[in-house]
């Protein structure tokens, strides 16, 4: 057993799909041919499997997401059965990045309290200085007053306006806090999509007669269709 | 491959490209599908310079501005989804979290780089070392002029930043980590070197100081249109739009593998300086990239233009000098 099992399910996809009708570990890799295209596969006929290792898998590659892995075509109680046990170096990085996002974050706010001090020593130095008189808007061109265009900006709404940008920060962690939830969300995702995916890539592939290409949302639809048909069944 | 020829140019000659509407494939379907893809376009555009132009001042703000920009953005990703132009273009997971890494970097280390160097602090020091009364001649005018001119101005200072980029090496070094793009996404715009993305930020538009409001409708009119540049879904555009404005069409053919086609299209918003000095060409292209379609990972789009730089250098010092540089044994 790995030494990384504890950890290693945040980046890795174990699966199996059933080959029925049967087929040997020769035909099941013939066929997976076409999507193991530009990668350095290793195969061993005695276990009757097969090691992988794409080094830069284009966009649409259908195993782009799990760039390298095993396969093993094996017997169990009686069906033979293709099993996958494929790593995403993708998965991993995006499950990191939150951190990375943190630390930008709290990089961010120990940025910004230096700003701050900095600034308020450089105005205790500076005393009271003379504000700049501040101008009214230009009056509304004759056109805009025609087609109903808003009043421009009145002096206290603008000095307001500029006493909130005053109090807030020459830098703002929010954004970096953001995208640390947006790439957490983004690997929770991806840790249900791309197996579901790469599974139905593996049927596909191998029996395309039973598992068609179709448009996603017709699958979704399918799925669901399925899941309300089983639960009707069990009551 | 033969291509065809655009000008003095030949486009088409290394990589396929359809040049001219004529060929370009339209949306079918029903009438209400029709519909939504003839005037969705044109409507959104109009939509939005009208609620620039009439909202009250407390919601004509920065941050409107903001929640605008991602809730249009976050309706075209599901439009790509549902529609994708291209089937070889589509959105997969591992494309959008790639395209999403390059977005935070805008958002992120890069913002607070132009707090200091970028154009933050040029419109800064412009701004206390200018008498802005003189622009009162400028903000006097209509408010719809002022966001027409602000634009303009603006995507001049692009199309200028972007040729140079297409055009001068160490430019170029910045800008190339952006062309191993492979297929348009609506977020592809923001990947490429951070280096390239702060230069592209330094439009002279930048550093005026014009009324907020004009400079919202200056904005909405870049987000109604500039933001279809690098989108997966196609639309039925309207003459009239394709000829002032950049599309996807256009800017696929900025995109495409063909060396002469990539040298056109200049534009991020406008494609009338590109009519106007030359380089426009009209039509569309799937297969996009550098290298055949070589997908360049992150790390390497980092580090491009200085291990790219490096070799270059070495090698024109290698030349000058006399020196071999890496001549194959026979």
């Amino acid at each position: 057993m790995s030494k990384m099992h504890f950890i290693d399910w945040i980046w890795r996809a174990r699966g199996s799909v059933e080959l029925n009708p049967p087929m040997s570990p020769a035909q099941v890799f013939e066929k997976l041919d076409p999507i193991l295209d530009e990668a350095d596969v290793t195969p061993n006929a005695d276990e009757g499997s097969l090691t992988y290792k794409k080094h830069n898998p284009g966009a649409q590659d259908r195993l782009a997401t799990f760039s390298s892995g095993k396969l093993l075509v094996q017997e169990e109680e009686g069906q033979m059965r293709l099993r996958y046990d494929l790593k995403s170096p993708a998965l991993r990085l995006v499950f990191l990045a939150p951190l990375l996002f943190l630390a930008i974050a709290v990089g961010t706010e120990i940025l910004s309290d230096h700003e701050r001090l900095k600034q308020e020593q450089e105005e205790a130095a500076k005393g009271e200085e003379e504000e700049e008189e501040d101008e009214e808007e230009e009056p509304r061109n004759p056109i805009d007053v025609f087609l109903g265009a808003p009043e421009p900006l009145t002096l206290e709404e603008k000095k307001q306006r500029e006493e909130e940008k005053k109090d807030e920060d020459k830098h703002s962690a929010k954004p970096a806090y953001v995208f640390a939830g947006i790439f957490a969300t983004l690997w929770l995702l991806g840790r249900f999509l791309e197996p579901w995916l790469v599974r139905r890539t593996f049927r596909r592939t191998l029996f395309p007669d039973q598992y068609p290409e179709e448009p996603m949302h017709i699958t979704a639809r399918r799925t669901i269709a399925g899941w309300f048909k089983k639960s009707t069944v069990h009551r | 491959m033969a291509g065809t020829r655009v000008g003095n140019r030949i486009i088409g000659a290394d990589a396929p490209v359809t040049v001219g509407w004529e060929n370009i494939p339209k949306v079918e379907g029903g009438p209400a599908k029709l519909a939504f893809f003839t005037y969705f376009q044109p409507v959104m555009l109009f939509a939005l310079v009208a609620f620039w132009y009439y909202a009250p001042n407390s919601i004509a703000t920065a941050t409107t501005a903001i929640i605008i920009a991602l809730s249009f953005r976050f309706f075209l990703i599901c439009l790509e989804m549902v529609m994708p132009r291209h089937k070889s273009w589509q959105l997969t997971w591992k494309e959008l979290c790639t395209d999403l890494f390059y977005v935070s970097l805008g958002y992120t280390i890069l913002r607070i780089v132009d707090v200091y160097i970028g154009s933050e602090a040029i419109i800064e020091f412009i701004q206390s070392s200018y008498d802005w009364d003189n622009l009162s001649w400028f903000t006097g005018m209509p408010l719809l002029l002022q966001a027409l001119l602000i634009s303009l101005i603006f995507d001049f200072g692009q199309y200028w930043m972007h040729r140079g980029m297409h055009n001068w090496y160490p430019l170029w070094l910045t800008h190339a980590p952006h062309h191993y793009i492979t297929q348009l996404n609506i977020n592809k715009g923001a990947v490429g070197n951070p280096i390239e993305l702060f230069l592209i930020g330094l439009g002279i538009g930048g550093f005026f100081d014009f009324l907020p409001r004009a400079a919202l409708l200056a904005a909405s009119i870049g987000l109604a249109i500039g933001t279809y540049q690098h989108i997966n879904v196609r639309f039925n555009t309207p003459m009239w739009w394709r000829f002032l404005f950049n599309t996807t069409e256009h800017h696929s053919v900025h995109h495409s593998q063909d060396f002469q086609a990539s040298r056109s299209n200049y534009g991020a918003t406008w494609i009338i300086f590109d009519r106007m000095f030359g380089t426009c060409v009209d039509g569309e292209a799937e297969k996009l990239g550098m290298e055949g379609g070589r997908r360049m990972q992150i790390k390497e789009a980092m580090y491009f233009p200085f291990s790219d730089g490096w070799r270059a250098t070495r090698d024109w010092f290698r030349s000058k000098t006399g020196r071999q540089t890496g001549v194959p044994a026979e």
